[in-house]
């Protein structure tokens, strides 16, 4: 029995290790060894730390206004964001999932982003919500697209929503396409027989059956929603006046701009504690529906 | 009827909207041909000329081959790695239920709740006591550690659908443990495995910044994107070269694309699960 | 499907070479690469078009950190983006006159701070790097090696440049590269057609000179208001001080000696700011550099707020364009306008190099040889910090040399100030610009960040 015991670790460990391996070597180890900084003060750059206990985070929960904005923008734009890109991805994928060949062509548009580098992405956008907008204005009149998009800290929300959502729907409306085409097509059919109108199907056996590829979805979208940096780093820059500043984007500024690293990495420990109970949640949330599928 | 109509209604827009998303493409191509000034005064006109002049002083200027040689390597060899190792540790990590397992799976997605950003630093200091910046390999690896966790995530996802009777069939038959993974899980994982691949292809073909902080200045060993963006400062911005070179290194990464789009659509199908 | 199973074979044994590398872990990894190559027939189909590269895969395993024989390689950090081809012809002579040595630069202009202090930490120290002066460069000095005994190299440069480079203890640890001037960026054309003869030098006239463009149908100003830092940078002109200049201005902002409520002309910046709304595009807050320059460059705009750093992008837009300096006009004074003016990037050696000697003759050689001037004077196009007599390419910075001549310029603030002030208060400045915060509020704001890092 021990002898089985044994042989099942050693497939394990074949299977599972390599793959944990990398996984600690790239992330999990640095991010342990960074803790060590968090009860320090110290610039980043230099040799000599001071030791201030917990006097970081003290700071954080009791002096650290920028913080709690960009936690606040950043739970903003996770709601939003989720929610958005879901739907749109879903209903994209819905229609997206059809075998023709149009399908196929349009599938591969909403992956062009994956294909642009960000380099150049911040310069689209800036033509996009400039140029694009002020043509558009002068075709259409609509007051619209004469507002101060990327100006204004309310618009400037939704453009950091918009772009993120334009990045990403690619991504969401595969995984939903694989979901989609796996519902078995005689399932339908019976339905339809028994007579089933459209909507009925989609909510009835549809949806029951592509929840793994909504949970995935959720936490892809929620994780990338928190980690949201890229696109304030090469377009909003935070602003206008700190008002898309997220919790990455600060976490970056305070240990590279601010030059306090150890503040920095608190930072990322609060941030990364609490994106785990919210994740678990969501996990609890999704897996149950999943079971009652 | 009346529902058939209003579904391709629907089509319609979605197809409309599509090109919101192809739109940026067509820009980046249109504006590569243009003069600095021209970009900023004229974005969306077409270029006065289509003089292939920039191109060409992008590809020598930059050394493009050598470029393409190393994006081409790292993409490769991390895509290979993650196409080999991540659907193996998904597939047991999803049918092991112990503690451990559960562990194993926890270490391993636990980095994408963390931003790359919180740990850059002690990433860039682990990889230089193991002496391996600047070189071609420790990048590699890195890489390799940075697209894990979400390719198994999205794997592990899927197994737990792949119905569990095939492989005790094969059990019974007497095949290895090996054997059922390589001829029976893995072609079902196929469709999954697709997705995976395209995306960290593309993850690894655009990348900069690890590449910024693991090979640095090595310009033996740069990659088209970080070469691209050296040209860039707060107050500088050389378009006229990231442009043309913008564009050609699109051109594989489309390419690629659309050769895998078949694969996506039709490996969805052939393994799509009956219940 | 000999050529898929020779790209299947190929591919395994460069896992097989790559995983290696990782150590002891990873051996089972290698394991079942071995294993896997029967079947990885199947995993490695998407990929196969790629993997019939076989130069690419030479190189993996052929690879080791470039120190080998007596090769010597010099690391080279370098933040800037311009004058890059003069850059690499420069290196090219070295390395012509310096058999064996090879010099490798990263040129990271974008986020050089970040990179910089990842390259430090990592132990990974450049011989030879550039940071900004000032507090930013303080942060360096315990790397860096102390000059202030090789007078022979000090002596070429300028006395005041040097100082830039001086530690707290008055060391000099770092040694200057070109002086850059900041201030108003004004089109002559643009003046002419509105009729504006004389150059303002009071915030009446500045006002005054606003509403003439705007008859004439020019928009006066396009400051990069998306931009914190050039706000930061602005409004230093309105903390200046003329009597102390820029050290002691800063000194006395940061005890609290000087309150901003108290500043004489710091109620205009605030004036300024309303007029480059007023006469401003009509979404100023979207205004980044780029466009700035594009629109003084080719008439659009009047004036900006800039530097003479960014001569190469005007020139690019618009070689033509008839562009001068106007010293920032603060107050009722004439006096008061000036150019800010400073050796803004500094040049650091690594103290402890494993080839000293030569990253401190390449840091001269950079800084003070002909080689180096013509980088700098034509590459850049600016004024060396090295005592020289060469031409300057750059308009601006000739134009700035008749007011340096004249001593109408002060120092810089912005890089003496406390750490990242232009991060932290141009925001504030953006929130006044949208009417999210009143000028109350924004210098409340200026004086508890100024007084904090005390």
């Amino acid at each position: 029995m021990n002898k089985k015991k044994w042989k099942d670790f050693f497939l394990f460990a074949l299977f599972v290790f390599p793959a944990v391996a990398f996984v600690l070597f790239a992330t999990d180890v640095p991010f342990m060894m960074n803790l060590y900084y968090s009860v320090f003060d110290w610039n980043g750059i230099g040799k000599s730390m001071t030791f201030v206990g917990l006097g970081n985070f003290v700071k954080i929960f009791t002096n650290d206004t920028l913080f709690w904005k960009g936690v606040k923008f950043t739970l903003k734009f996770a709601v939003f964001y989720v929610i958005i890109v879901n739907i749109i991805s879903l209903v994209v994928a819905l229609i997206m999932s059809k075998e023709r060949k149009s399908s196929s062509i349009g599938r591969a548009f909403y992956y062009v982003p994956y294909i642009i580098s960000l380099t150049a992405i911040s310069l689209i956008w800036k033509f996009i919500f400039g140029a694009g907008f002020e043509a558009l204005y002068n075709i259409t009149g609509w007051e619209f697209f004469n507002w101060s998009w990327v100006g204004t800290p309310k618009l400037a929300f939704w453009v950091v929503v918009i772009m993120a959502v334009w990045q990403n729907v690619g991504f969401y409306m595969v995984n939903y396409i694989a979901g989609i085409i796996a519902v078995p097509k005689d399932l339908i059919e019976a339905a339809k027989i028994d007579g089933a109108n459209n909507f009925q199907v989609f909510l009835k056996i549809t949806v029951p059956m592509i929840m793994p590829a909504v949970s995935i979805c959720m936490l892809t979208a929620l994780t990338f929603a928190f980690k949201l940096f890229d696109i304030i780093m090469v377009f909003t820059k935070g602003g206008p006046a700190n008002s898309t500043v997220s919790v990455a984007y600060n976490i970056y500024k305070e240990a590279f701009v601010n030059n306090k690293y150890g503040l920095a990495t608190a930072k990322s420990l609060v941030f990364v504690f609490f994106v785990l109970i919210v994740t678990a949640i969501q996990l609890k949330v999704t897996k149950s529906r999943e079971v009652e599928a | 009827m009346k529902q058939l109509r209003k579904i391709n209604l629907l089509a319609v827009i979605v197809f409309v909207c599509s090109i919101f998303w192809l739109m940026p493409l067509i820009l980046i191509f249109i504006n590569s041909f243009k003069p600095y000034n021209d970009m900023l005064q004229h974005f969306l006109a077409l270029p006065k000329s289509w003089s292939l002049d920039m191109y060409i002083e992008t590809w020598t200027k930059f050394g493009f081959p050598m470029l393409i040689k190393n994006t081409l390597l790292y993409t490769v060899v991390t895509v290979l790695a993650i196409a080999l190792l991540a659907p193996m540790a998904a597939y047991k990590l999803a049918r092991t239920k112990t503690k451990f397992s559960i562990l194993c799976f926890g270490i391993i997605i636990m980095p994408m709740m963390v931003p790359f950003q919180s740990y850059m630093i002690t990433l860039t200091r682990l990889v230089a006591n193991l002496n391996m910046i600047g070189t071609r390999r420790g990048l590699i690896l890195v890489n390799i550690g940075l697209c894990m966790p979400l390719a198994v995530y999205m794997i592990h996802g899927f197994v737990k659908n792949v119905p569990i009777e095939l492989e005790e069939c094969a059990r019974i038959d007497g095949a290895s443990p090996l054997r059922i993974y390589f001829n029976i899980v893995l072609p079902l994982l196929k469709p999954i495995l697709t997705t995976v691949v395209v995306l960290d292809t593309l993850a690894t073909w655009n990348d900069i910044i690890t590449n910024q902080l693991i090979v640095g200045g090595n310009a033996k060993a740069m990659n088209i994107q970080n070469a691209l963006y050296m040209q860039f400062s707060a107050q500088t911005a050389d378009w006229e070269h990231a442009l043309p070179g913008i564009v050609m290194s699109m051109i594989p990464s489309l390419v690629f694309f659309v050769a895998m789009q078949k694969h996506i659509v039709g490996g969805v199908t052939a393994g799509a699960v009956k219940g | 499907m000999t050529k898929k199973s020779i790209a299947v074979l190929l591919s395994a044994a460069m896992m097989v070479s790559v995983l290696a590398g990782c150590g002891g872990a990873d051996n089972s990894a290698s394991d079942s690469a071995q294993t896997q190559e029967a079947a990885s027939n199947e995993t490695a189909e998407p990929e196969a078009a790629e993997t019939a590269e076989p130069e690419a895969e030479e190189e993996a395993g052929g690879e080791t950190a470039a120190a080998g024989g007596d090769q010597i390689v010099l690391k080279v950090f370098d933040a800037h983006a311009y004058g890059l081809d003069e850059y690499a012809e420069m290196v090219e002579a070295f390395e012509k006159d310096h058999p064996g040595v090879t010099i490798e630069v990263q040129h990271a202009a974008n986020d050089s701070n970040t990179l910089l202090q990842s390259r430090v930490n990592s132990g990974d120290i450049p011989d030879v790097f550039d940071v900004e002066s000032g507090t930013s460069a303080k942060a360096y000095y315990e790397y860096a090696y102390d000059w202030t005994n090789d007078t022979d190299v000090t002596d070429l440069f300028n006395a005041d440049a040097l100082e830039t480079g001086r530690d707290d203890d008055g060391k000099i640890k770092s040694l200057p590269w070109t002086y850059e001037n900041m201030g108003i960026l004004y089109n002559k054309d643009c003046f002419e057609k509105a009729g504006i003869t004389e150059l303002p030098t009071t915030m009446d006239e500045l006002e005054e000179a606003c509403k003439k463009l705007e008859a004439a149908g020019i928009t006066a100003f396009a400051i990069p208001a998306k931009e914190t830092w050039v706000l930061g940078q602005l409004a230093t002109h309105f903390m200046m001080d003329k009597s102390l200049d820029a050290g002691g201005t800063a000194d006395a902002l940061k005890s609290g000696e000087l309150q901003f409520a108290d500043l004489p002309n710091w109620q205009n910046l605030f004036r300024f700011l309303d007029l480059a709304v007023t006469y401003g595009p009509d979404k100023p807050l979207e205004i980044d550099w780029e466009t700035s320059e594009n629109m003084l460059a080719n008439g659009e705009a009047a004036m900006i707020h800039m530097g003479d750093w960014c001569q190469s992008t005007l020139d690019s837009f618009n070689p033509d364009a008839n562009l001068a300096f106007l010293p920032c006009p603060v107050g009722s004074s004439a006096d008061d306008c000036t150019l800010l003016s400073s050796c803004n990037w500094t040049y650091l050696v690594n103290k402890d190099s494993e080839n000293l000697e030569l990253a401190k003759e390449y840091l001269v050689y950079i800084l003070t040889s002909d080689m180096g001037q013509y980088w700098m004077c034509e590459g850049v196009g600016n004024v060396p910090g090295v005592k020289t007599d060469k031409e300057v390419k750059g308009a601006l910075a000739n134009d700035a040399k008749t007011y340096i001549a004249a001593e109408k310029t002060n120092g810089w603030i912005h890089t003496i100030a406390p750490t990242s002030y232009g991060e932290t208060c141009g925001p504030y400045l953006q929130a006044y610009m949208l009417g999210d915060m009143s000028a109350d509020e924004v210098t409340q704001l200026f004086q508890e960040f100024w007084t904090a890092a005390q």
